[in-house]
């Protein structure tokens, strides 16, 4: 069950803020239940381990995890007008198993439990990657528990899709909306919570139409938030 | 919204479709350069750290207070950081000596 993928589509009439908080919940709650997976955990440290990183040097393993994520996870759209999310496990055994297909929503899973197992606050941060104010991205936020010269007590943001991007590098943006995970939930996980819910279409107007206005559902779901 | 894939290990129906052909593998092998994926002319910046680290974003989305250590200290050990002190302790040090010798000298001589 802890390796499904998560399949969102939403009834016509659903409303834009029920949507938008359902997106953001259930990415929010999935990095939560990676980071209570001990496979992820396993594999969160032997990956900090093979990197050679020293014990008590938190920089170290953010960016052996972080380096491992975009080297090793690899990008691939969302079918069309519809939004996957995978469990932190299934994104890392589809990377053991040579299938690895993730979208930007699934590289801050994987990398937020990663690194939630090992002890750090995490969560993601939806960006507009456009700056025009349209949250159309997700990135990884996370930080040291004891401050570092480089970065002292501050949120570390990092881009996963593109791996030459380095800790704090970002395409330019002009907001952020965080979703900082609480590790110490203590709700069902949520592949076992029972869902239920349409099959139908994304919705009516022009981006439901193939070729024409289409955009990522973050964006749809998040614009209409912003014009509010 | 749905749950996709199946709980057994065998189970193949869960959305991948397997490539049972190698030739495909060396194929992409020898195309090297199907597309615009090296993203040379990508320009970045600190922004997103930057927003994030506002004080009034942290604020506004409560992480104001997230937890944290204190900043270690910059001094090395057995160092005296504080210069006023210092001097103040020299200048009562020199007091009292002054002291002691004029107390004795005077009991003394």
């Amino acid at each position: 069950m802890g390796e499904q993928i998560l399949r969102v589509k939403f009834k016509p009439g659903t409303s834009m803020t029920e949507r938008f908080d359902t997106v953001v919940e259930y990415l929010r709650q999935l990095i939560e239940d990676g980071i209570r997976d001990r496979f992820v955990r396993q594999k969160a440290v032997e990956i900090v381990n093979r990197a050679g990183v020293r014990p008590h040097d938190e920089l170290g393993e953010i960016r052996a995890i972080v380096k491992w994520v975009q080297n090793n996870v690899v990008y691939r759209k969302d079918p069309f007008m519809v939004e996957y999310f995978m469990t932190a496990r299934r994104i890392l055994k589809d990377v053991q198993a040579g299938q690895s297909a993730a979208d930007c929503d699934d590289f801050v899973i994987v990398a937020a439990s990663m690194l939630g197992s090992l002890g750090y606050p995490v969560g993601a941060i939806i960006v507009d990657s456009n700056k025009d104010g349209v949250f159309n991205h997700v990135m990884l936020t996370t930080k040291t528990m004891a401050p570092t010269r480089q970065y002292g007590n501050k949120w570390i943001v990092a881009e996963l899709i593109f791996p030459n991007f380095k800790l704090n590098q970002s395409v330019p943006v002009s907001k952020v909306y965080p979703l900082i995970a609480d590790p110490n939930t203590t709700r069902d996980p949520i592949h076992r919570t029972q869902i239920a819910g349409g099959m139908s279409s994304l919705g009516s107007g022009p981006s439901a139409n193939l070729g024409s206005g289409y955009r990522h559902p973050y964006t749809r779901l998040l614009n209409n938030i912003r014009r509010r | 919204m749905v749950w996709m894939g199946g709980t057994e290990e065998d189970d193949m129906d869960d959305g991948f479709i397997p490539v049972i052909d190698g030739a495909l593998e060396k194929e992409a092998k020898e195309m090297q350069t199907l597309g615009n994926t090296d993203m040379a002319n990508m320009r970045t910046d600190q922004s997103a750290m930057n927003i994030m680290n506002d004080p009034s974003n942290l604020k506004m989305h409560g992480l104001a207070g997230m937890p944290g250590l204190p900043s270690p200290l910059r001094n090395p050990l057995g160092r005296i950081a504080n210069n006023r002190e210092t001097m103040m302790m020299l200048g009562v040090g020199a007091l009292l000596g002054v002291g002691i010798k004029a107390l004795w000298d005077f009991r003394t001589k």
